[in-house]
Order: structure tokens, then sequence, then C-alpha cells
């Protein structure tokens, strides 16, 4: 339970200061979106506990970072810890999909892929529009974050 | 008379679920799985591609938020 907790925390504190830099850039930084820092350290809690239970069963000691990336994909779309403080009526696009974006780069996090190629693809709309609409099944999620590693490598000077 | 379940099993089938969980090379192979073992990435890791990822998407223009289009 301590490392749970340990490995939670760290995970709220590195999403924290995520968002901290996604509101600093365009389209995020007119002062309309606010965090709840309760909701994302419940979503943080929840994927530890989640990941945590899958792992026993084959035996996995350290999960690969596509399920990694999966589980926490899944609790913060779920969360959505992050609430519109526009006017109403006045919110963008972009503003009332801040979760999905969120969530899909706390998934990025873990991924080794060429964000530029994968930004610029359909499939990018595909994860945000499943973050916001859809229920996110992680291990059928690890396998497509897999894939869309081999569908955009990175290079070499990449991180 | 009490209903044992264990009465409802055939000599033969008992005799084939002690082969089966007798043989130590068939409940290893049913018991294993994919090892997958990944790995931790670093703070830093972390963070530089979040970073990466907000700098492009700071590039990108409104329509690119509207599912629609």
């Amino acid at each position: 339970m301590k490392f749970m907790s340990r490995q939670a925390r760290k995970q709220t504190e590195l999403l924290a200061i995520a968002y901290t830099r996604m509101i600093k850039v365009r389209p995020f930084n007119k002062g309309n979106i606010a965090l709840n820092l309760s909701a994302l350290a419940h979503a943080c809690v929840s994927c530890q506990i989640d990941m945590e239970r899958s792992l026993p069963f084959h035996n996995i000691a350290i999960p690969s970072r596509y399920k990694q990336a999966a589980y926490i994909f899944k609790w913060v779309s779920r969360f959505r810890p992050i609430s519109v403080a526009a006017a109403i009526g006045k919110e963008t696009p972009a503003e009332l999909s801040a979760n999905a974006w969120f969530a899909l780069l706390s998934a990025l996090g873990e991924l080794k892929l060429d964000f530029a190629a994968f930004s610029d693809s359909s499939q990018i709309k595909e994860c945000l529009y499943c973050s916001l609409y859809r229920d996110i099944d992680a291990p059928v999620w690890a396998l497509g974050f897999s894939l869309l590693e081999m569908a955009f490598p990175v290079h070499s000077d990449d991180i | 008379m009490e209903h044992s379940p264990e009465s409802e099993i055939t000599a033969e089938q008992r005799r084939q679920i002690d082969a089966i969980f007798s043989n130590p090379e068939l409940i290893s192979f049913m018991s294993s799985g994919l090892a997958n073992d990944g790995e931790i990435a670093s703070d830093s890791e972390i963070l530089a591609r979040q970073q990466k990822a907000i700098d492009i998407m700071a590039e990108k223009g409104d329509d690119f938020w509207n599912f629609a289009r």
C-alpha cells in the first residue's frame, strides 16, 4: 500500500507539472480552465491500484510502458480533473476537450513515439474522441499504444 | 441423501484431472504468461516528452479541436 501511495503521489506531482506547462501556451492559456488536484490524485491512486491488481495474474514485476500509458489514460479520462471556468457559452472546443488532451498527455509521458507525426495523424483525433466519449479498456489500449509506437517510431535524436 | 459433487465425477474424469494437475509442465504452461516487464521512465524523460507534445500542440490551429472538420 505504501508503494502504491508513493507512486500515486509521484504521478500526481508529475501530472500537476504537465498541467502547469500546458496552461502556459495556447490554446489553454486564457485562464479559462482549472485543475482539481483532488480529482487528479484520485485518478492517480485509482490508476496505481488498478495496475497493481493486474500484475500478479502473470507475475509481472514492472508493467510495460504501454500498460502504464493505458491505465493513466483510462483514469484521467474517467475522473476529468480539469474544469472549464470560462463564461457559460463562451467555451472553446479546445477548452471543452481539455480533459481529453490532458489524459492523452498523461499517456504520452510514457510512450516513445514521434509526436510531431502523430499530432498530424487521424489517430490523435481518435484518441481524443475516445477519451471524451468511450469507455477506456486499459489492456486493449496498451496494445493500441504499442501499435501507435510502431506506426510513429521515434527518430534517433528523439527522447 | 446428501448431494456430493464428487459422486458426479466419473472414475475416468478423476483419472484425467489427476493426470493434468500432477503434470508440472502443463501447470507451468497454464500459469505462465507474457513476462511483459517494462521499465520505469525517469521523471525528466516523462516531462520532456510531455513538454515536446505541449509545444507541438500549441502550434495547432483552432480548427484542430473541432471533430467535425
